[in-house]
């Protein structure tokens, strides 16, 4: 698993928790690591945690969070608990289901 | 009043289910929204992977090239990558692998991987050491009759799937080049050889010229200066003069003779080493050399001299032959004055600038030397002056060359014609 979190992310109030589950190196799965990405530093810059699970090395971790596809991408926090499938192309739906103000 | 409350009431009432009721709907919708984009996520193909949670295992089943990237990995590497079964049957193989051998994969997979195998029994206990986990070794791979070193590593694809994995590195030039270093260290070794042999012969010859000449040579002068006494009243002043240049002609031959001897024997390394008061042997060569320091009035001052570890027979030798030199070098009715000197210093050898070494410097009121001649003088044989201005053999320096390097040191002069010379040894403190 890869925690990839700013220092100041860790301390700051409202932070964004996100879970991408992914499997191996498949191309949606590169996809979705990389339009996170780009979302996260984009739209919340220096407050956001995520941790990127590839299933087959975490399976445990896989079933506790009832993920039926890959990729999944859970957002944690804040509450409410949010999931979307696929590889995040479609910056704008992404946005409107995390529920993130586009800028 | 009472009925307007009631109606207010039940107005108020009416107002909280809706908000929960519209709050229900929204969160209806929310659950809608998200079914429904798990549901075309699923649709539109824009996911990869299905995971279903049996007995508490979650199996991953795999709808797109989920491991296109390791196989595109795998097939493009560079290194042969190969998969065969429990039995040897080859179940995969890269591109590199097939160029390799240069037997197409088509005609590779569903053979024996044994049957490419030149060093079976290398192959079979490289297995053996699988059961410990992974391996690695050098076996030799033939196909089409060529001979193919490879270096393989050898894991275990157990239990996901009932194979083994192997990743095959060509060493062919690798080892070309190993066989070219030992073909060059072999040649080195026959050079060395051979320079061993030589250096023995020149002992051998050595050995014969201390001896075998010596013993002639020896009894020509001792008969010679017999013959001088006895006779030369009897000869006429030609044949008197031809007698004295055979004699002193056989003298210089024996001294030669002896530097030689003292020369090859100061080229061998192996000598003892201990721990030489330089002080105390220039005083040792004093006390030898105290008549022709008398003789020539000359004056020999040296302090403070430093203590090193050196062979006590060369340091004496070294050290009679430069005070020699300066003594036999000296000017026409000046009286020689020797001073020796020592201080510590460094950056004496480029390759160890932090290296200590002493700096002893002779200096002597000498004749000196014009520039040119500065080097040649601690080459064998290199003679400045012809034999009847000044005796010597023109071994000498040479010798004291040697010794130095023999002690790992460095010897050189400075001089100017009439102004005297200083020799300068470095030695490592």
């Amino acid at each position: 698993m890869n925690t990839i979190s700013d220092n100041t992310s860790a301390v700051a109030e409202n932070n964004y928790i996100f879970m991408l589950f992914i499997s191996g190196m498949s191309v949606k799965s590169i996809n979705a690591i990389e339009n996170l990405r780009d979302i996260c530093e984009g739209y919340l810059p220096g407050k956001f945690e995520l941790d990127i699970i590839d299933i087959s090395q975490n399976p445990e971790l896989a079933s506790a969070n009832h993920i039926i596809a890959t990729p999944t991408l859970i957002k944690k926090e804040p509450a409410p608990q949010k999931i979307i499938l696929g590889d995040l192309s479609n910056i704008k739906k992404v946005l409107n289901a995390l529920d993130i103000s586009p800028k | 009043m009472h009925l307007i409350s009631a109606q207010n009431n039940d107005q108020e009432n009416a107002s909280k289910q809706i908000a929960v009721l519209n709050k229900r709907i929204t969160e209806l919708e929310d659950e809608l929204l998200e079914a429904n984009s798990i549901v075309d996520a699923i649709k539109e193909g824009n996911i990869d992977a299905f995971i279903l949670n049996k007995e508490g295992r979650s199996d991953i089943y795999a709808l797109e090239n989920i491991d296109y990237t390791y196989r595109v990995l795998i097939e493009k590497f560079g290194e042969g990558a190969i998969s065969i079964s429990e039995d040897g049957l080859i179940l995969y193989c890269n591109e590199y692998f097939a160029q390799l051998l240069n037997i197409p994969s088509s005609k590779l997979i569903g053979t024996y991987f044994n049957s490419y195998v030149f060093s079976v029994g290398q192959f079979q206990s490289l297995l053996e050491g699988l059961k410990t986990g992974f391996c690695k070794g050098e076996i030799l791979l033939s196909a089409n009759g060529v001979k193919i070193p490879v270096y393989i590593s050898i894991t275990s694809l157990q239990p996901h799937v009932p194979a083994i994995g192997i990743i095959v590195t060509d060493r062919t030039e690798k080892k070309k080049h190993e066989e070219e270093i030992e073909r060059y260290q072999q040649k080195l070794e026959r050079k060395i050889r051979k320079l061993n042999q030589s250096n023995s012969d020149l002992e051998q010859f050595v050995h014969i010229v201390s001896h075998d000449i010596k013993e002639p040579l020896r009894k020509i002068v001792s008969y010679g200066g017999r013959l001088k006494e006895e006779i030369s009243d009897d000869l006429n002043e030609k044949s008197s003069k031809y007698l004295n240049i055979i004699y002193d002609g056989a003298l210089r031959l024996n001294s030669l003779v002896d530097a030689l001897v003292i020369y090859s024997g100061s080229t061998s390394r192996r000598f003892d080493v201990t721990n030489i008061d330089i002080y105390e042997t220039i005083k040792e060569v004093c006390d030898d050399i105290e008549l022709i320091i008398r003789e020539k009035k000359a004056q020999i001052s040296f302090a403070a001299l430093p203590i090193i570890k050196a062979s006590h027979f060369q340091m004496k030798q070294l050290f009679a032959n430069l005070i020699i030199n300066a003594l036999k070098y000296s000017k026409e009715n000046v009286n020689p004055i020797i001073d020796i000197k020592a201080e510590i210093v460094d950056h004496v050898d480029e390759k160890f600038p932090s290296l200590n070494y002493y700096k002893i410097s002779i200096s002597d009121n000498g004749i000196g030397m014009e520039q040119q001649y500065l080097k040649k003088i601690f080459t064998i044989f290199q003679r400045l002056h012809l034999p009847h201005e000044y005796s010597g053999t023109g071994i000498g320096l040479a010798i004291c060359k040697k010794i130095i390097e023999n002690h790992n040191g460095h010897i050189e002069v400075q001089s100017s014609l009439g102004r005297g010379s200083t020799f300068i040894i470095y030695l490592p403190a």
